[in-house]
C-alpha cells in the first residue's frame, strides 16, 4: 500500500522543507518530492512519466507557435491575400496542429493502451505503471486546452513536470485541469495550523473509509468471488451490494486522503466525488462519481462528437421522420461510445466493454423512452419531487449500478457468467444467514462495518443538506475537537485492516 | 511567547498526550499475553538476578529457577523460548543485560549449526514483545529482520494485535502474570532409549550465521566481566544433529568455557524411559534432575552466595510455595 509509514514520513518531512527551508521556492520542493516519491515507488516505469511530460511540453509549445504564426501571418498579410488564400492558409495551419496533435494522443494512448491491453497481448506480466492513466489523462487535457487556445502553455519546463507528477494526485488521481491547479503551485503558501488541521482531518477520514470499511468489506467481497465452490446465489446478491459499498469507500477514500495531503501544502485539489448513491438517475449519479474523469471525457470526447459534422447530419436526416428521436438517438449513440470508452479507461477486457455498455444504454435509453416515463408518471400520478420517487430513484439507480459492476467484480466476464448463473439457479436465501460468516468476515466485523456506513451516511446527509463538517467541527469547543481526533486515530487503529495479519489492499483505483 | 500560542501549545500537547495514552493502553490491552506472561517476573523483580538461563525451548523446559532458589537460594530467570535461534538469542541476551547484571549466562546451544536468523516471527515476537522499546530493542529488529519483513510489528506492536479485539477476554484485561520465572513444566512422557554417539564434529556448523552471534555473544559476556557457560538439553538426536552440537566444543575450548553436554555425557543424568516429554524436551522429572545437577555445578564452581532468609527475597519463596503446591501429586502422563 502507498499510504505505510515512510510515505507519512516523507509527507512530514516534505511540509517541513515546504514551511520553513524552502519557503521561497516551495514549488521546487514539491517538483523534487514528487520525483523522489515516483522513483521509489515506481522506478522501473518512471520512463513513461518522464516520456509523457517531454511529449505533451514540447507539443503544446509548438500548437501554440503554430497559432501564434497563424494570427502573426494573417495579420501581416491581411491586405496581400485573399479570402481563399487566407482560407487555404489556415485549412493549413489547422492540418498540421490536428496532425501534432493527433500524433502526440496516439503516442501517448498507445503507451497506456500496450498496459491496458495486457491480457489480449504476450505481454501479462506488464504492470500498469502508477497513476498512468490520471497522467496521461491530464497531460492530454492540458494538450487539448492549448491546441482549443483556451489556455496559453507553460514555457518552463519545470513548472509544467510538477503539474504532471504532483505527487498527492499521481496515485489515483482526480484528474486535474491546468488552468485550476498550476497557479496555485506558484503562490506563496504560509503556514496555517487551520489548514493543516483541516488536511489531516480529510485524510484521516479517507483512511477510516479506506482501512476500516473498504478493507473490510474486500476481504468478504474476494472471499465469495475466488472461492472455487461456487457461493449461493444470495451471498453473490450481498457481495455485489457490498461491493458497491467497498468501492466507493475505497476510492472516496482514497481521494479524500489525497485531497488532505494535498490540502496541508496549501493545494486544493478538483473535487471527484458528490455523494454518488444520492443521484436519483445514472446521468446524475456520473455528475457525482469520479466527477474528474466523467467531465474530462464530457469536454474532449463528448462534445467534440456531439458538436461533429456526421453528428449534426445525422441529427438533422432523423429529426425530418421524427423531431424527438432526432434529438435523442445520435446523442444516445454518442452516449454509448463515451461510457465504452469510460469502460476501456478502466481496463481492456470484456468486462469492462459490458460495464461501459450497460450505462451508455441505460443513458441512451433513458433519453430516447423520456416521453414515455413521463407519461407513465402523469398516468400513475407521480409527483417526481416528493420523497418517495426520489428515494425510489435512488433505490433504482442503486440496483443498476449494482448490475453494471457485477460485470467487474470478478476480474472477468466468465466470472460474471459463473455467478449470475448462481443467483438464478441456486439463489437459497437462508444461506445469507447460515454462511454468512464463512467469507473471512464474523458478524462482529460485519458490526464494525454498519456502525462506519451508518457514520458515513449521516455525515454525507449533513454534507447533502450544504454542511462543511470540518468548519463545523473547527467552531466546536478545543476538547471536543480534539477527542473527535483522537477518537478516529483510535478507531482507525483498532478496527483497521493493516498489518502483516492481512495482505492490506491496494487502491482499486490505483490499478486503473 | 504570546498567551494564544501559549494556549494552542497547551492545547496540542494535552491532544497528543491523550493520544499517546490511548494508544499505550489500546497495545497493552490487545496484545498478545503469553511475552506478558512469562516475562513480566523479569521486569517486576526488585533485587539482581545471579543467573541468567537463554536459549530455545530446551532450555525452557529443562531448569527450573525456583528449585534453584529453593535448593540454593540463588535468583535466576529462564529466557527459553520456543525455536529461538542463537542470532534472536544474542539479542535477547543485550536487550536482557540492560536490567539486569548477571555474574554467570547459561546458554543452551541445541541450535547451533542453524542457518537461518530467525525460525518465524511468532518466536521472535515471543521472545522480544515484552521488551520496552529501545535503541538496543530498535538495532535487534533491524539486524536479525530483513527489510521485506515487518519491522515495525516487533517495534510498535499495535500493528500486529490490533485486530485482537474480536477476541478479547476478561483475562486480557487482568494483570496478573506467571511467577515461574520463566519455567514452563510439561507433564508427559514418552519412553526411549539412550541413543550412543561416535564422537566426531561437523566444522561446517562453525561456519554458521549462528554459529558467528554464538562467538560475539561470548566475547561480549566476557568483556563485561559475566561469566559464560553452555548446556546442551538432553536429547534423542541423529548422528549428523549431534556432529553439528559437538563443534561447540571448539568454540569452548577457545574462549575457556565450560560445555556440558548431557545428551553425550557419561553418566546420563536423567533417564530416558520416564523424563523426556519428547526427542528434544525434558518432563518436570528430568527438569528437577537437570536442574538440580546445574545448581551443584553453579554453586560449586562461581561466586554465587545464597539469598535464602533476606527479606527483600520473600516472593522467591511465596512463589516457590505455590509452584510446590500445584505441580506436587501429579502424575506424569505417558504420551504415544
Amino acid at each position: 500500500m502507498v499510504y505505510s509509514f515512510p510515505f507519512l514520513l516523507f509527507v512530514a518531512v516534505l511540509l517541513f522543507l515546504y514551511y520553513f527551508l524552502f519557503k521561497n521556492h516551495q514549488w521546487l520542493v514539491l517538483l523534487v518530492g514528487s520525483y523522489a516519491f515516483y522513483l521509489y515507488a515506481d522506478t522501473g516505469y518512471s520512463v513513461f512519466l518522464v516520456v509523457t511530460t517531454v511529449m505533451t511540453y514540447f507539443g503544446a509549445i509548438k500548437l501554440e507557435q503554430l497559432s501564434d504564426f497563424q494570427k502573426k501571418s494573417i495579420k501581416e498579410n491581411k491586405e496581400k491575400w485573399t479570402k481563399e488564400e487566407k482560407k487555404e492558409f489556415k485549412a493549413r495551419i489547422s492540418q498540421k496542429k490536428k496532425l501534432l496533435l493527433a500524433m502526440i494522443v496516439v503516442i501517448a494512448f498507445g503507451m497506456l493502451m500496450v498496459f491496458k491491453c495486457k491480457k489480449f497481448l504476450p505481454y501479462s506480466w506488464l504492470i500498469l505503471p502508477l497513476g498512468m492513466s490520471f497522467y496521461t489523462f491530464q497531460s492530454i487535457g492540458y494538450l487539448v486546452d492549448v491546441y482549443r487556445g483556451d489556455i496559453k502553455a507553460e514555457k518552463n519546463f519545470l513548472h509544467y513536470a510538477l503539474f504532471v507528477s504532483y505527487f498527492p494526485q499521481i496515485i489515483q488521481g482526480p484528474i486535474n485541469r491546468f488552468d485550476k491547479l498550476h497557479y496555485q503551485f506558484f503562490q506563496r503558501h504560509g503556514l496555517s495550523f487551520r489548514q493543516l488541521r483541516s488536511g489531516l482531518w480529510l485524510f484521516l477520514w479517507g483512511l477510516f473509509k479506506k482501512l476500516v470499511i473498504a478493507d473490510r468489506l474486500a476481504m468478504f467481497v474476494n472471499t465469495v468471488t475466488e472461492q472455487k465452490d461456487v457461493p449461493a446465489g444470495s451471498i453473490v446478491v450481498v457481495a455485489v451490494f457490498l461491493f458497491n459499498i467497498e468501492l466507493y469507500a475505497d476510492f472516496s477514500g482514497g481521494i479524500d486522503m489525497v485531497c488532505g495531503i494535498s490540502e496541508m501544502f496549501g493545494i486544493q485539489l478538483t473535487e471527484n466525488f458528490r455523494r454518488p448513491f444520492f443521484a436519483t438517475t445514472i446521468g446524475e449519479y456520473w455528475h457525482r462519481w469520479h466527477i474528474s474523469l466523467s467531465n474530462w471525457i464530457r469536454d474532449y470526447v463528448f462534445y467534440p462528437l456531439a458538436f461533429s459534422k456526421i453528428y449534426a447530419n445525422f441529427s438533422s436526416k432523423l429529426s425530418k421522420k421524427n423531431a424527438h428521436l432526432g434529438k435523442t438517438i445520435p446523442a444516445g449513440i454518442v452516449s454509448v461510445i463515451t461510457f465504452l470508452l469510460i469502460g476501456l479507461w478502466h481496463e481492456f477486457s470484456y468486462a469492462y466493454i459490458a460495464y461501459g455498455l450497460w450505462h451508455g444504454f441505460i443513458m441512451a435509453g433513458a433519453q430516447i423512452f423520456e416521453p414515455l416515463f413521463g407519461y407513465l408518471n402523469r398516468l400513475f400520478s407521480l409527483n417526481k419531487n416528493s420523497y418517495s420517487m426520489k428515494l425510489f430513484g435512488r433505490t433504482r439507480t442503486w440496483i443498476l449500478i449494482s448490475i453494471g459492476e457485477m460485470f467487474t467484480f470478478t476480474g472477468s466476464f466468465s466470472g460474471f457468467i459463473r455467478l449470475f448463473h448462481q443467483i438464478i439457479h441456486d439463489f437459497s436465501w437462508y444461506r445469507v444467514i447460515t454462511d454468512i460468516e464463512m467469507y473471512s468476515l464474523t458478524y462482529k466485523d460485519f458490526i464494525v462495518v454498519s456502525v462506519g456506513v451508518i457514520i458515513w451516511y449521516v455525515v454525507s446527509v449533513r454534507q447533502e443538506m450544504g454542511m462543511h463538517i470540518r468548519e463545523h467541527i473547527a467552531a466546536q469547543p478545543w476538547i471536543f475537537r480534539y477527542a473527535i481526533t483522537v477518537g478516529v486515530i483510535m478507531t482507525i487503529l483498532i478496527f483497521g485492516i493493516y498489518g502483516s495479519s492481512y495482505n492490506a489492499a491496494d487502491f482499486i483505483y490505483g490499478g486503473f | 511567547m504570546n498567551l494564544k500560542s501559549v494556549k494552542f501549545l497547551v492545547q496540542v500537547l494535552v491532544g497528543a498526550l491523550l493520544l499517546s495514552m490511548m494508544v499505550f493502553y489500546a497495545s497493552k490491552v490487545l496484545e498478545r499475553k503469553d511475552a506478558y506472561n512469562k516475562y513480566e517476573a523479569f521486569f517486576r523483580e526488585e533485587n539482581d538476578f545471579d543467573v541468567l538461563f537463554f536459549g530455545s525451548s530446551n532450555m525452557q523446559l529443562m531448569v527450573n529457577p525456583l528449585q534453584l532458589w529453593n535448593e540454593y537460594g540463588i535468583t535466576s530467570y529462564n529466557f527459553g523460548n520456543t525455536s529461538e535461534r542463537l542470532p534472536v538469542t544474542y539479542w535477547t541476551i543485550k536487550n536482557a543485560l540492560e536490567y539486569a547484571t548477571p555474574k554467570v549466562v547459561v546458554i543452551e546451544i541445541s541450535q547451533f549449526g542453524q542457518t537461518e536468523k530467525y525460525k518465524d516471527m511468532y518466536s521472535v515476537h515471543l521472545a522480544w514483545d515484552r521488551f520496552p522499546l529501545s535503541p538496543t530493542k530498535i538495532k535487534a529488529v533491524y539486524d536479525i529482520l530483513s527489510p521485506s519483513d515487518p519491522r515495525y510489528e516487533l517495534l510498535f506492536n499495535l500493528i500486529l494485535y490490533h485486530d485482537r479485539w474480536k477476541e478479547l477476554t476478561e483475562q486480557d484485561f487482568s494483570r496478573s502474570y506467571s511467577k515461574e520465572r520463566g519455567y514452563s513444566a510439561n507433564y508427559e512422557y514418552i519412553v526411549y532409549e539412550r541413543p550412543e554417539y561416535k564422537f566426531r564434529i561437523d566444522n561446517s556448523a562453525t561456519e554458521t550465521e549462528g554459529a558467528m552471534y554464538l562467538e560475539r555473544t561470548v566475547k561480549e559476556l566476557q568483556e563485561k566481566g559475566i561469566q559464560v557457560m553452555f548446556v546442551h538439553s538432553p536429547e534423542v538426536n541423529s548422528e549428523e544433529k549431534q556432529a553439528r552440537i559437538n563443534a561447540v566444543t571448539l568454540l569452548a575450548q577457545k574462549y575457556n568455557i565450560p560445555f556440558i553436554d548431557f545428551t553425550v555425557m557419561d553418566d546420563s543424568v536423567i533417564d530416558y524411559s520416564t523424563d523426556l516429554s519428547d526427542t528434544d524436551h525434558v518432563n518436570i522429572k528430568g527438569a528437577t534432575k537437570l536442574t538440580h545437577y546445574l545448581g551443584e555445578y553453579l554453586i560449586n564452581n562461581y561466586d554465587l552466595i545464597s539469598h535464602a532468609g533476606e527479606s527483600s527475597y520473600a516472593d522467591w519463596n511465596s512463589s516457590y510455595e505455590k509452584f510446590k503446591a500445584a505441580s506436587e501429586g501429579i502424575v506424569l502422563k505417558k504420551s504415544e
